[in-house]
Protein backbone atom coordinates (compact mmCIF):
# COMPACT_ATOMS: atom_id res chain seq x y z
CA UNK A 1 0.00 0.00 0.00
CA UNK A 2 1.23 3.45 -0.83
CA UNK A 3 2.11 5.51 2.16
CA UNK A 4 0.10 8.67 2.43
CA UNK A 5 2.32 11.72 2.48
CA UNK A 6 1.79 14.33 5.13
CA UNK A 7 0.37 17.54 3.69
CA UNK A 8 2.22 20.59 4.97
CA UNK A 9 0.53 23.84 5.92
CA UNK A 10 2.27 25.56 3.01
CA UNK A 11 0.84 23.05 0.56
CA UNK A 12 -2.57 23.54 2.11
CA UNK A 13 -2.21 27.30 1.68
CA UNK A 14 -1.44 26.92 -2.02
CA UNK A 15 -5.01 25.66 -2.36
CA UNK A 16 -6.54 28.31 -0.10
CA UNK A 17 -4.81 31.35 -1.57
CA UNK A 18 -5.93 32.50 -5.01
CA UNK A 19 -3.67 33.85 -7.73
CA UNK A 20 -5.42 37.24 -7.68
CA UNK A 21 -4.42 37.62 -4.00
CA UNK A 22 -0.69 37.47 -4.68
CA UNK A 23 -0.18 38.87 -8.20
CA UNK A 24 1.63 42.14 -8.82
CA UNK A 25 -0.72 44.96 -9.52
CA UNK A 26 0.12 47.75 -11.94
CA UNK A 27 1.50 45.50 -14.63
CA UNK A 28 3.56 47.02 -17.43
CA UNK A 29 2.48 46.01 -20.95
CA UNK A 30 3.55 46.65 -24.54
CA UNK A 31 1.68 46.39 -27.83
CA UNK A 32 2.72 44.24 -30.80
CA UNK A 33 3.77 47.49 -32.50
CA UNK A 34 6.31 48.39 -29.80
CA UNK A 35 9.88 48.13 -31.06
CA UNK A 36 12.17 45.62 -29.32
CA UNK A 37 14.70 48.37 -28.50
CA UNK A 38 11.95 50.24 -26.66
CA UNK A 39 10.87 47.05 -24.84
CA UNK A 40 14.49 46.51 -23.80
CA UNK A 41 14.60 49.99 -22.18
CA UNK A 42 11.31 49.34 -20.34
CA UNK A 43 12.59 46.05 -18.93
CA UNK A 44 15.87 47.62 -17.92
CA UNK A 45 14.32 50.68 -16.27
CA UNK A 46 11.80 48.62 -14.34
CA UNK A 47 14.34 45.88 -13.58
CA UNK A 48 11.91 43.19 -14.71
CA UNK A 49 12.45 40.18 -16.92
CA UNK A 50 9.28 40.07 -19.01
CA UNK A 51 6.08 41.82 -20.05
CA UNK A 52 2.72 40.79 -21.51
CA UNK A 53 1.94 42.01 -25.00
CA UNK A 54 -1.59 43.35 -25.32
CA UNK A 55 -3.51 44.08 -28.50
CA UNK A 56 -6.89 45.84 -28.17
CA UNK A 57 -7.28 44.66 -24.58
CA UNK A 58 -6.58 41.04 -25.43
CA UNK A 59 -3.42 39.21 -24.52
CA UNK A 60 -1.29 38.60 -27.60
CA UNK A 61 1.84 37.13 -26.02
CA UNK A 62 4.68 37.59 -23.61
CA UNK A 63 8.06 39.13 -24.25
CA UNK A 64 11.11 38.34 -22.11
CA UNK A 65 14.77 39.30 -21.81
CA UNK A 66 15.56 36.11 -23.70
CA UNK A 67 13.64 37.46 -26.71
CA UNK A 68 15.54 40.75 -26.44
CA UNK A 69 18.89 38.92 -26.52
CA UNK A 70 17.99 36.91 -29.63
CA UNK A 71 16.87 40.15 -31.30
CA UNK A 72 20.15 41.87 -30.44
CA UNK A 73 22.02 38.89 -31.91
CA UNK A 74 20.22 39.54 -35.22
CA UNK A 75 21.70 43.02 -35.24
CA UNK A 76 18.48 44.82 -36.27
CA UNK A 77 15.55 46.25 -34.38
CA UNK A 78 12.15 44.62 -35.02
CA UNK A 79 8.61 45.05 -33.71
CA UNK A 80 7.52 42.95 -30.72
CA UNK A 81 4.99 41.21 -33.05
CA UNK A 82 7.84 39.39 -34.78
CA UNK A 83 8.88 37.70 -31.52
CA UNK A 84 5.63 36.37 -30.12
CA UNK A 85 4.92 33.47 -32.39
CA UNK A 86 4.36 30.82 -29.72
CA UNK A 87 0.97 30.39 -28.01
CA UNK A 88 0.71 32.01 -24.58
CA UNK A 89 0.09 29.94 -21.48
CA UNK A 90 -1.97 31.80 -18.90
CA UNK A 91 -3.47 31.43 -15.44
CA UNK A 92 -6.95 32.47 -14.36
CA UNK A 93 -7.09 35.04 -11.57
CA UNK A 94 -9.55 32.98 -9.52
CA UNK A 95 -7.52 29.78 -9.64
CA UNK A 96 -5.65 28.59 -6.53
CA UNK A 97 -1.92 29.23 -6.30
CA UNK A 98 -1.31 25.49 -6.67
CA UNK A 99 -2.40 25.83 -10.31
CA UNK A 100 0.24 28.47 -11.04
CA UNK A 101 2.92 26.45 -9.21
CA UNK A 102 2.08 23.42 -11.36
CA UNK A 103 2.52 25.55 -14.51
CA UNK A 104 5.90 26.83 -13.35
CA UNK A 105 6.97 23.24 -12.70
CA UNK A 106 5.73 21.99 -16.08
CA UNK A 107 6.82 24.71 -18.50
CA UNK A 108 9.52 26.56 -16.66
CA UNK A 109 8.63 30.07 -17.80
CA UNK A 110 9.59 32.86 -15.42
CA UNK A 111 6.13 34.47 -15.41
CA UNK A 112 2.57 33.85 -16.47
CA UNK A 113 0.01 36.40 -17.60
CA UNK A 114 -3.09 36.24 -15.43
CA UNK A 115 -6.42 36.64 -17.24
CA UNK A 116 -9.97 36.81 -16.05
CA UNK A 117 -12.61 34.37 -17.26
CA UNK A 118 -13.43 36.70 -20.18
CA UNK A 119 -9.87 36.39 -21.44
CA UNK A 120 -8.78 39.92 -20.54
CA UNK A 121 -5.35 40.44 -19.06
CA UNK A 122 -5.54 41.45 -15.42
CA UNK A 123 -2.00 40.89 -14.30
CA UNK A 124 1.14 38.84 -14.30
CA UNK A 125 2.40 36.32 -11.75
CA UNK A 126 6.01 35.41 -10.98
CA UNK A 127 7.55 32.83 -8.64
CA UNK A 128 8.54 35.71 -6.38
CA UNK A 129 4.86 36.72 -6.10
CA UNK A 130 4.01 33.18 -5.02
CA UNK A 131 6.70 33.09 -2.34
CA UNK A 132 5.72 36.52 -1.00
CA UNK A 133 2.04 35.58 -1.05
CA UNK A 134 2.63 32.36 0.87
CA UNK A 135 4.78 34.11 3.44
CA UNK A 136 2.06 36.72 3.98
CA UNK A 137 -0.55 33.96 4.38
CA UNK A 138 1.64 32.11 6.88
CA UNK A 139 2.18 35.30 8.82
CA UNK A 140 -1.57 35.92 8.94
CA UNK A 141 -2.05 32.34 10.18
CA UNK A 142 0.52 32.79 12.89
CA UNK A 143 -0.93 36.12 13.95
CA UNK A 144 -4.39 34.59 14.27
CA UNK A 145 -3.02 31.80 16.44
CA UNK A 146 -1.20 34.29 18.68
CA UNK A 147 -4.34 36.40 19.06
CA UNK A 148 -6.38 33.35 20.04
CA UNK A 149 -3.80 32.37 22.65
CA UNK A 150 -4.15 35.69 24.42
CA UNK A 151 -7.92 35.88 24.41
CA UNK A 152 -9.71 35.29 27.71
CA UNK A 153 -11.36 32.10 26.49
CA UNK A 154 -12.20 30.73 23.11
CA UNK A 155 -13.67 27.44 24.20
CA UNK A 156 -15.21 25.75 21.16
CA UNK A 157 -15.54 29.15 19.54
CA UNK A 158 -13.71 28.08 16.42
CA UNK A 159 -16.77 25.95 15.69
CA UNK A 160 -19.48 27.84 13.81
CA UNK A 161 -22.91 26.75 14.90
CA UNK A 162 -25.99 28.27 16.48
CA UNK A 163 -25.68 25.98 19.46
CA UNK A 164 -22.43 24.12 20.10
CA UNK A 165 -22.34 21.43 22.76
CA UNK A 166 -19.92 18.63 23.34
CA UNK A 167 -20.80 15.79 25.69
CA UNK A 168 -18.15 13.66 27.38
CA UNK A 169 -18.89 10.72 29.64
CA UNK A 170 -16.65 8.59 31.86
CA UNK A 171 -17.40 5.52 33.93
CA UNK A 172 -15.83 5.51 37.40
CA UNK A 173 -15.45 2.21 39.22
CA UNK A 174 -15.62 1.78 42.99
CA UNK A 175 -12.27 1.32 44.80
CA UNK A 176 -10.37 1.51 41.48
CA UNK A 177 -7.49 3.68 42.69
CA UNK A 178 -5.29 2.55 39.81
CA UNK A 179 -7.45 4.59 37.45
CA UNK A 180 -8.19 7.43 39.84
CA UNK A 181 -7.64 10.68 37.99
CA UNK A 182 -8.04 9.21 34.51
CA UNK A 183 -11.33 10.97 33.84
CA UNK A 184 -10.02 14.28 35.22
CA UNK A 185 -6.89 14.00 33.12
CA UNK A 186 -8.78 13.18 29.93
CA UNK A 187 -11.22 16.01 30.50
CA UNK A 188 -8.35 18.40 31.12
CA UNK A 189 -6.69 17.38 27.87
CA UNK A 190 -9.92 17.75 25.93
CA UNK A 191 -10.47 21.24 27.33
CA UNK A 192 -6.94 22.34 26.44
CA UNK A 193 -7.44 21.12 22.88
CA UNK A 194 -10.84 22.80 22.65
CA UNK A 195 -9.27 26.12 23.58
CA UNK A 196 -10.46 26.65 27.15
CA UNK A 197 -8.67 29.32 29.18
CA UNK A 198 -5.90 27.87 31.43
CA UNK A 199 -7.77 29.10 34.52
CA UNK A 200 -10.94 27.26 33.52
CA UNK A 201 -8.93 24.13 32.68
CA UNK A 202 -7.23 24.23 36.07
CA UNK A 203 -10.46 24.71 38.00
CA UNK A 204 -12.10 21.86 36.09
CA UNK A 205 -9.09 19.57 36.60
CA UNK A 206 -9.05 20.02 40.38
CA UNK A 207 -12.83 19.83 40.87
CA UNK A 208 -13.17 16.78 38.64
CA UNK A 209 -10.30 14.93 40.30
CA UNK A 210 -12.02 15.40 43.66
CA UNK A 211 -15.40 14.33 42.31
CA UNK A 212 -13.82 11.30 40.69
CA UNK A 213 -11.97 10.16 43.81
CA UNK A 214 -15.13 10.67 45.90
CA UNK A 215 -16.94 8.16 43.68
CA UNK A 216 -14.01 5.73 43.91
CA UNK A 217 -13.71 5.99 47.70
CA UNK A 218 -17.31 6.13 48.83
CA UNK A 219 -19.71 4.71 46.24
CA UNK A 220 -20.48 1.50 44.41
CA UNK A 221 -19.48 3.16 41.14
CA UNK A 222 -20.77 5.98 39.04
CA UNK A 223 -20.32 8.22 36.08
CA UNK A 224 -18.91 11.64 35.30
CA UNK A 225 -20.65 13.48 32.51
CA UNK A 226 -19.37 16.75 31.11
CA UNK A 227 -21.28 19.13 28.91
CA UNK A 228 -19.01 21.63 27.22
CA UNK A 229 -20.42 24.79 25.70
CA UNK A 230 -18.60 27.99 24.75
CA UNK A 231 -20.26 29.77 27.69
CA UNK A 232 -19.85 27.11 30.40
CA UNK A 233 -18.58 23.68 31.32
CA UNK A 234 -21.12 21.68 33.34
CA UNK A 235 -20.32 18.47 35.16
CA UNK A 236 -22.64 15.93 36.69
CA UNK A 237 -21.02 13.26 38.85
CA UNK A 238 -23.54 10.60 39.81
CA UNK A 239 -23.14 7.39 41.75
CA UNK A 240 -25.09 4.66 43.45
CA UNK A 241 -24.13 3.69 46.96
CA UNK A 242 -24.54 4.75 50.56
CA UNK A 243 -25.28 8.40 49.71
CA UNK A 244 -24.60 11.27 52.09
CA UNK A 245 -26.86 11.42 55.20
CA UNK A 246 -25.94 15.03 56.02
CA UNK A 247 -24.91 17.06 53.01
CA UNK A 248 -24.15 20.23 55.00
CA UNK A 249 -21.86 18.33 57.35
CA UNK A 250 -20.09 16.66 54.39
CA UNK A 251 -19.44 20.09 52.91
CA UNK A 252 -17.47 21.19 55.98
CA UNK A 253 -13.74 21.27 55.33
CA UNK A 254 -11.97 18.43 57.11
CA UNK A 255 -15.05 16.32 57.67
CA UNK A 256 -14.31 12.83 56.36
CA UNK A 257 -15.82 9.37 56.52
CA UNK A 258 -12.99 7.74 54.57
CA UNK A 259 -11.61 4.51 56.07
CA UNK A 260 -8.03 4.40 57.33
CA UNK A 261 -6.63 2.43 54.40
CA UNK A 262 -7.87 5.15 52.04
CA UNK A 263 -6.30 7.85 54.21
CA UNK A 264 -3.03 5.97 54.18
CA UNK A 265 -3.01 6.38 50.40
CA UNK A 266 -3.27 10.12 50.83
CA UNK A 267 -6.98 10.39 50.05
CA UNK A 268 -9.92 11.10 52.29
CA UNK A 269 -8.71 14.27 53.99
CA UNK A 270 -12.18 15.75 53.98
CA UNK A 271 -11.04 18.59 51.73
CA UNK A 272 -12.49 17.24 48.48
CA UNK A 273 -15.88 18.94 48.48
CA UNK A 274 -14.30 22.14 49.79
CA UNK A 275 -11.87 22.06 46.88
CA UNK A 276 -14.72 21.59 44.42
CA UNK A 277 -16.62 24.51 45.93
CA UNK A 278 -13.53 26.68 45.68
CA UNK A 279 -12.94 25.83 42.00
CA UNK A 280 -16.51 25.73 40.70
CA UNK A 281 -18.59 28.72 39.67
CA UNK A 282 -21.75 27.01 40.92
CA UNK A 283 -22.15 23.76 42.82
CA UNK A 284 -25.05 21.57 43.91
CA UNK A 285 -24.83 18.43 45.97
CA UNK A 286 -27.84 16.23 46.60
CA UNK A 287 -28.18 12.73 47.93
CA UNK A 288 -30.73 10.08 48.74
CA UNK A 289 -29.10 8.21 51.66
CA UNK A 290 -28.73 4.50 51.01
CA UNK A 291 -29.31 4.97 47.29
CA UNK A 292 -27.41 7.61 45.36
CA UNK A 293 -25.59 10.91 45.20
CA UNK A 294 -25.57 13.57 42.53
CA UNK A 295 -23.01 16.33 42.43
CA UNK A 296 -23.30 19.08 39.85
CA UNK A 297 -20.91 21.90 39.30
CA UNK A 298 -20.17 24.43 36.64
CA UNK A 299 -17.02 26.15 35.57
CA UNK A 300 -17.72 29.32 33.67
CA UNK A 301 -14.89 30.84 31.66
CA UNK A 302 -13.95 34.27 33.01
CA UNK A 303 -15.67 36.27 30.30
CA UNK A 304 -18.99 34.46 30.70
CA UNK A 305 -19.60 35.32 34.37
CA UNK A 306 -22.81 37.13 33.44
CA UNK A 307 -24.37 33.77 32.61
CA UNK A 308 -23.95 32.40 36.12
CA UNK A 309 -27.20 33.55 37.62
CA UNK A 310 -29.15 32.14 34.74
CA UNK A 311 -27.42 28.78 35.17
CA UNK A 312 -28.01 28.70 38.89
CA UNK A 313 -31.76 29.04 38.25
CA UNK A 314 -31.85 26.29 35.65
CA UNK A 315 -30.35 23.48 37.69
CA UNK A 316 -31.94 20.11 37.08
CA UNK A 317 -34.85 18.49 38.90
CA UNK A 318 -32.66 16.22 40.94
CA UNK A 319 -31.23 19.09 42.92
CA UNK A 320 -34.16 21.46 42.65
CA UNK A 321 -34.96 21.52 46.37
CA UNK A 322 -31.42 22.30 47.37
CA UNK A 323 -30.02 25.69 48.11
CA UNK A 324 -27.38 26.51 45.51
CA UNK A 325 -23.89 26.76 46.86
CA UNK A 326 -22.03 29.58 45.19
CA UNK A 327 -18.28 29.55 45.33
CA UNK A 328 -17.06 31.91 48.06
CA UNK A 329 -20.57 33.35 48.21
CA UNK A 330 -19.33 36.15 45.95
CA UNK A 331 -20.06 37.15 42.41
CA UNK A 332 -16.82 35.90 40.97
CA UNK A 333 -15.57 32.32 40.94
CA UNK A 334 -12.54 31.69 43.11
CA UNK A 335 -9.33 32.58 41.36
CA UNK A 336 -6.75 29.83 41.40
CA UNK A 337 -3.36 31.44 41.57
CA UNK A 338 -0.81 30.85 38.91
CA UNK A 339 2.79 31.67 39.74
CA UNK A 340 3.75 35.13 38.58
CA UNK B 1 -2.76 14.56 51.72
CA UNK B 2 -3.68 14.69 48.06
CA UNK B 3 -6.52 17.20 48.36
CA UNK B 4 -4.17 19.60 50.13
CA UNK B 5 -1.77 19.37 47.23
CA UNK B 6 -4.69 19.98 44.87
CA UNK B 7 -5.61 23.06 46.86
CA UNK B 8 -2.16 24.54 47.36
CA UNK B 9 0.13 23.65 44.46
CA UNK B 10 0.68 25.98 41.52
CA UNK B 11 1.64 25.10 37.97
CA UNK B 12 5.40 24.64 37.73
CA UNK B 13 5.82 23.68 41.41
CA UNK B 14 7.96 20.79 42.60
CA UNK B 15 6.19 18.34 44.90
CA UNK B 16 8.13 16.64 47.68
CA UNK B 17 6.32 13.59 49.01
CA UNK B 18 6.69 10.17 50.59
CA UNK B 19 3.72 8.87 48.57
CA UNK B 20 4.57 6.51 45.72
CA UNK B 21 1.30 5.21 44.29
CA UNK B 22 0.44 5.95 40.63
CA UNK B 23 -2.06 8.67 41.55
CA UNK B 24 0.75 11.08 42.35
CA UNK B 25 1.45 11.22 38.60
CA UNK B 26 -2.19 12.14 37.95
CA UNK B 27 -1.88 15.01 40.39
CA UNK B 28 1.29 16.22 38.70
CA UNK B 29 -0.39 16.12 35.28
CA UNK B 30 -3.57 17.82 36.48
CA UNK B 31 -1.72 20.63 38.20
CA UNK B 32 1.07 20.94 35.61
CA UNK B 33 3.69 20.37 38.29
CA UNK B 34 7.34 20.56 37.25
CA UNK B 35 8.05 17.21 38.90
CA UNK B 36 7.94 15.05 42.01
CA UNK B 37 10.67 14.32 44.57
CA UNK B 38 10.18 11.06 46.47
CA UNK B 39 12.06 10.99 49.77
CA UNK B 40 13.65 8.39 52.05
CA UNK B 41 14.62 6.18 49.08
CA UNK B 42 11.15 4.75 49.18
CA UNK B 43 10.50 1.86 46.79
CA UNK B 44 8.43 3.25 43.91
CA UNK B 45 5.56 1.25 42.53
CA UNK B 46 6.53 0.12 38.96
CA UNK B 47 3.09 1.29 37.80
CA UNK B 48 3.97 4.78 39.04
CA UNK B 49 7.21 4.83 37.04
CA UNK B 50 5.44 3.54 33.94
CA UNK B 51 2.75 6.20 34.22
CA UNK B 52 5.32 8.92 34.85
CA UNK B 53 7.16 7.88 31.70
CA UNK B 54 4.07 7.91 29.52
CA UNK B 55 2.88 11.22 30.99
CA UNK B 56 6.36 12.77 30.88
CA UNK B 57 6.44 13.63 34.58
CA UNK B 58 9.97 13.73 36.06
CA UNK B 59 10.36 11.81 39.32
CA UNK B 60 13.48 12.38 41.43
CA UNK B 61 14.40 10.32 44.50
CA UNK B 62 16.52 11.04 47.54
CA UNK B 63 17.61 9.16 50.66
CA UNK B 64 16.90 12.24 52.79
CA UNK B 65 13.69 12.83 54.67
CA UNK B 66 11.00 15.16 53.33
CA UNK B 67 11.88 17.73 56.02
CA UNK B 68 15.59 17.77 55.12
CA UNK B 69 14.91 17.83 51.37
CA UNK B 70 12.57 20.78 51.72
CA UNK B 71 15.08 22.48 54.02
CA UNK B 72 17.91 22.11 51.55
CA UNK B 73 15.88 23.41 48.63
CA UNK B 74 14.74 26.32 50.78
CA UNK B 75 18.32 27.12 51.70
CA UNK B 76 19.23 27.13 48.01
CA UNK B 77 16.69 29.89 47.55
CA UNK B 78 13.62 27.95 46.40
CA UNK B 79 10.53 29.33 48.16
CA UNK B 80 7.60 27.18 49.28
CA UNK B 81 3.96 27.65 48.25
CA UNK B 82 3.39 29.78 51.38
CA UNK B 83 5.89 32.35 50.16
CA UNK B 84 3.68 32.94 47.08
Amino acid sequence: MEERRQLTRVEELTYEVKIEQVMTTDVLTVTPETMMSEAKELLRNRRISGMPVVEKGRLAGVISTEDIITTLELGKDVAVREKIGHPVRTCFADEPLAQAIRRFDMYGYGRYPVVNRRGRLVDIITQGDIIHGLLRALEADYHEEETLKHEASYLLEHVDSERTRLFLSYRVRARDFVHAGDAARQIKRALVRLGAHPQAVRRMAIATFEAETNIIIHSNGGRIAVLIQPSAIRVRATDTGPGIPDVDLAMQPGFSTAPDWVREMGFGSGMGLANIRRCASTMHLASIPGRKTCLEYTVIPEKSIALREQLTRSQNDFTRNRRPIIANGKDRPAQIDEPG
Amino acid sequence: MISHVMAKAHAGDLWITIQTHPNIVDIAVLLDLAGIIITEDKQIDPATIEKAQSEQVPILTTAKTTFTTAGELFRQGLPGVDEG
